[in-house]
C-alpha cells in the first residue's frame, strides 16, 4: 500500500499547484464529460470502474462550491450503485481511496437515510482496507476539500 | 544517566545505579525544579555535559555541573509564547529553541555576562513551531511547524561559528528550503546523520523523506495507521518513527531507492491475527460481531504494545556523531522509557517503569 | 433498525480513534495560557475539518477535533413528544453531573443534546480505547434507557389510568 503511494505523491505535487487558476467553467465540463462517462459504465455495470472514474482528478484545488457541488453528485451516483463493497474496494489505488473517504464523510452529513446507510456501510469496509490513516487524512485535510 | 520530564515543571535525572545489570531499576538523583509550568524540551549535550531545558513557562536554562548539583544559568529568550522544543546543535557552542511565537530562537553563550543570548528567527513561520533539528555542519536547522510546513534556515552566527561554517551567501534566518509535501502538522523533523537526508513527519500520518544531496524531490510514505510524533535516523538508510500507536515503526531505504515501511518493532509474537494493535482487533471484533446476532460493539481490546500512550520523543543512544546506530531509546506520555536494540531483525527491550 | 446500529457506532469508534490523537499545545495567542483550541478556535490551522456522521435525520453525531482537545456532539433519536421530553430531561440529569463524567461538557453544542469534550489531560490519564470505548457505549446506552424510560412512564400511566378510572365501576 504504501509503496504505490510514494511514487504518485511526488510527482502529484507540481501539477495540483498549478491547477489553482483554471476557471470554474472549465472544471464543470470536466465534471460533466466524467458524469457522462460514470453513467455509461453504470448502464454497463461496471460499478468498481465507474467509481474509479469518479475519483479521478476531483475538483480539490478550486474555491468554486458549484463545481464540488457537481463532482459530489456523480461521486454520489457511483457511491449508492455500490452493490458489492469488498471487490470494488479492492481494486482502489491508496490515493483513491483517500478521496472516497472525504466524499464518505460529505455523504454522512447530508443526513438522508438511504446515503447514510451506504456511506456507513462502505466507510466500515474502507476503514479496515485502509486503516485510519486515511481517516486523519481525510479530517486533516483542509486544502484540498471535497 | 538520563533526565525526564514526569509531565510537570520538574526535571528529575535518574542514574543506572552500579552493578545492576538490565537497567530495570532506577535512582532519581537529581531533581531540577527552576520552571514553573510543563516542561516541553530537554536536551543533554554529550561531550559539554550540559542540560538545557525549556517550559511552556517562556523560559529556557542551561543546567551546568558543579560536581555535585546542576547549576542554572539563565537563557535571554526574549520569548512572548512558550517554548515547545530545545536542540544542542552538533558543536554544543548555539542551541535552538522553537516556540509558539511563531518563531525560533538561536542561543549563543555570552561570556562577559555569564548568560545565554538568543537570535530571533521572525516571521517566517504562520504558527507555532513544533519540533527544531540541527544539521550536522552546525549552521543549517530544519523546524517542523504546525503550518504542515517544514522549513529550513540558515543559523549561522556571526562571532560563534566559525567563517568555514558558513552556507553560501545567505544571512542568518533565512529560509533555504520549504517543503509542504505534508496536509497535516508537522510533528517532528530529524537529519540523517551525514546531514544529507531530511526526515519529517506529519499529523496525515505520513512520513516524508527528502535527499537533499541528490537533490530528489520529497518521498511521502501514507501510513494506514494513527500519526507519527517523533522521528529518528539511525542509519543513512534505517530510521525509525513512532507516536500515536504506540510502538515504533522501522522504515528503510530499499533498492529501488525508495523508502517503506519496514516492520513494527513492537509486534506482538504469540499470534499473528492481532498484530498491529487497535486497527486489527478492532476488525477480529467485527468478524465476531457478525457470528452472534447482537448490535452491540465488543468492547475494544487493551494494545498489546510496550507502551500504552502515545510515544513522544525517540533518542538515540550510541557515541556522539555516530554514523549509524542499533541502539535508540523511547519515551511516553505513559511514563515508561523503553530501550531498544535492533540485532537483524530481533530486538531486545528492556523497560524501566517510572 | 438495530442492523444500522452497528455500522453507525463503528463509524463513529473508527473516526473517533483517528482524531483522538492529541497532544499537549500551548495557546499561540495569549501567553502562558494552555486552553481546549476547538472551544476558541483562534487558530483555524490548528483545527481539524469538523465531521457530521448521520445515521437519519433525526440522529447524528458531530465531531470537532483540534491539535488539543476534540469535541463530540451527539443528537438522540427522538421519535415522538415523550421521547422528546424523556431525552431532555435524561440528558440534563447527566450534564449537571458533569464532573463525575470529567468528559462531558456541562452545556451540548447547539443543535445537539448532548456534547463531550476531550482534552490532552484526558488521553494523557486515561487509556484511549477506554475513552473511545465509554463514548460508544454511551450512545448505545442512551437509546436503551430512553425506550425503557419510555415504557415505564407508559405502564405508569395505564397503571394510574385504571386505578382512577376504577372508581367509576
Amino acid at each position: 500500500m504504501a509503496d504505490d503511494a510514494d511514487g504518485g505523491d511526488g510527482e502529484q505535487l507540481a501539477p495540483e499547484a498549478d491547477e489553482t487558476n483554471e476557471a470554474p467553467a472549465l472544471i464543470m465540463a470536466k465534471i460533466e464529460q466524467r458524469g457522462k462517462d460514470v453513467d455509461a459504465l453504470l448502464r454497463k455495470q461496471q460499478v468498481a470502474d465507474a467509481l474509479k472514474t469518479a475519483l479521478a482528478d476531483p475538483p480539490t484545488n478550486t474555491r468554486d462550491e458549484n463545481c464540488k457541488d457537481a463532482n459530489y453528485a456523480v461521486m454520489l451516483k457511483a457511491i449508492m450503485s455500490v452493490k458489492e463493497v469488498d471487490p470494488v474496494l479492492s481494486q482502489l489505488s491508496s490515493k483513491e481511496a483517500d478521496i472516497l473517504m472525504k466524499y464518505l464523510y460529505k455523504g454522512l452529513a447530508s443526513g438522508e437515510k438511504a446515503i447514510c446507510d451506504q456511506c456507513l456501510r462502505l466507510h466500515e469496509k474502507l476503514t479496515e482496507k485502509v486503516g485510519v490513516g486515511s481517516i486523519i487524512r481525510a479530517l486533516g485535510d483542509s486544502k484540498h476539500t471535497v | 544517566m538520563l533526565a525526564v520530564c514526569p509531565n510537570s515543571n520538574e526535571v528529575h535525572i535518574f542514574r543506572v545505579p552500579p552493578g545492576s545489570v538490565s537497567g530495570s531499576e532506577l535512582e532519581r538523583i537529581h531533581v531540577l525544579k527552576n520552571h514553573d509550568q510543563l516542561v516541553s524540551g530537554i536536551d543533554w549535550a554529550p561531550s559539554s555535559n550540559c542540560i538545557v531545558t525549556c517550559s511552556h513557562d517562556r523560559n529556557a536554562y542551561v543546567w551546568n555541573f558543579d560536581g555535585k548539583e546542576w547549576q542554572p544559568v539563565l537563557v535571554i529568550l526574549r520569548l512572548q509564547r512558550a517554548a515547545t522544543s530545545v536542540k544542542w546543535s552538533s558543536k554544543e557552542n548555539k542551541f535552538a529553541v522553537g516556540s509558539g511565537a511563531k518563531s525560533v530562537c538561536v542561543c549563543y553563550y555570552e561570556q562577559e555576562n555569564n548568560w545565554w543570548v538568543s537570535k530571533l528567527i521572525r516571521k517566517k513561520h504562520s504558527s507555532t513551531v513544533q519540533s527544531v533539528a540541527w544539521h550536522p555542519n552546525n549552521a543549517l536547522l530544519a523546524t517542523a511547524s504546525t503550518d504542515f510546513k517544514c522549513r529550513i534556515f540558515n543559523a549561522f552566527v556571526k562571532g560563534v561559528d566559525a567563517k568555514t561554517d558558513a552556507v553560501g551567501d545567505t544571512k542568518f534566518g533565512d529560509v533555504l528550503m520549504q517543503i509542504d509535501s505534508a496536509s497535516g502538522w508537522v510533528h517532528d523533523v530529524d537529519w540523517s546523520p551525514s546531514g544529507e537526508k531530511l526526515a519529517f513527519t506529519a499529523h496525515d500520518s505520513s512520513l516524508h523523506v527528502i535527499d537533499i544531496g541528490a537533490g530528489t524531490p520529497v518521498q511521502t510514505v501514507s501510513m494506514k495507521e494513527l500519526p507519527l510524533r517523533a522521528v529518528l535516523f539511525l542509519s543513512e538508510t534505517r530510521l525509525v518513527a513512532a507516536g500515536y500507536d504506540n510502538v515504533p515503526f522501522l522504515f528503510g531505504l530499499n533498492d529501488s531507492g525508495s523508502w517503506c515501511l519496514l516492520k513494527n518493532l513492537d509486534e506482538p509474537k504469540a499470534s499473528s491475527a492481532e498484530k498491529s494493535g487497535s486497527t486489527f482487533s478492532s476488525a477480529f471484533e467485527k468478524f465476531k460481531g457478525q457470528g452472534a446476532p447482537t448490535d452491540s460493539l465488543e468492547p475494544l481490546k487493551p494494545p498489546a504494545t510496550i507502551h500504552e500512550n502515545c510515544i513522544t520523543t525517540l533518542q538515540a543512544l550510541g557515541p556522539a556523531g555516530y554514523s549509524s546506530t542499533t541502539r535508540f531509546s523511547s519515551s511516553g506520555l505513559d511514563g515508561k522509557v523503553v530501550t531498544w536494540e535492533l540485532k537483524g531483525v530481533l530486538e531486545g527491550v528492556s523497560g524501566l517503569k517510572l | 433498525m438495530a442492523n444500522t446500529l452497528r455500522p453507525y457506532l463503528t463509524c463513529i469508534r473508527n473516526t473517533l480513534n483517528a482524531t483522538l490523537c492529541l497532544q499537549n499545545f500551548p495557546c499561540q495567542e495569549v501567553e502562558r495560557h494552555n486552553k481546549p483550541e476547538v472551544e476558541f478556535k483562534t487558530s483555524p490551522e490548528l483545527l481539524l475539518q469538523p465531521v457530521l456522521i448521520c445515521r437519519n435525520e433525526g440522529e447524528k453525531c458531530l465531531i470537532e477535533g483540534s491539535i488539543n482537545s476534540l469535541r463530540i456532539s451527539i443528537k438522540v433519536k427522538q421519535a415522538d413528544e415523550l421521547e422528546n421530553i424523556l431525552a431532555k430531561k435524561f440528558l440534563r440529569f447527566v450534564a449537571q453531573r458533569a464532573e463525575s463524567f470529567q468528559v462531558l461538557r456541562r452545556k451540548p453544542v447547539e443543535g445537539y443534546d448532548i456534547s463531550f469534550l476531550i482534552t490532552n489531560t484526558h488521553t494523557e490519564e486515561m487509556q484511549k480505547h477506554k475513552l473511545v470505548d465509554f463514548i460508544v457505549r454511551f450512545m448505545e446506552d442512551i437509546d436503551k434507557e430512553i425506550s425503557e424510560l419510555k415504557l415505564s412512564v407508559n405502564t405508569r400511566g395505564r397503571l394510574v389510568a385504571t386505578e382512577y378510572l376504577r372508581q367509576f365501576l
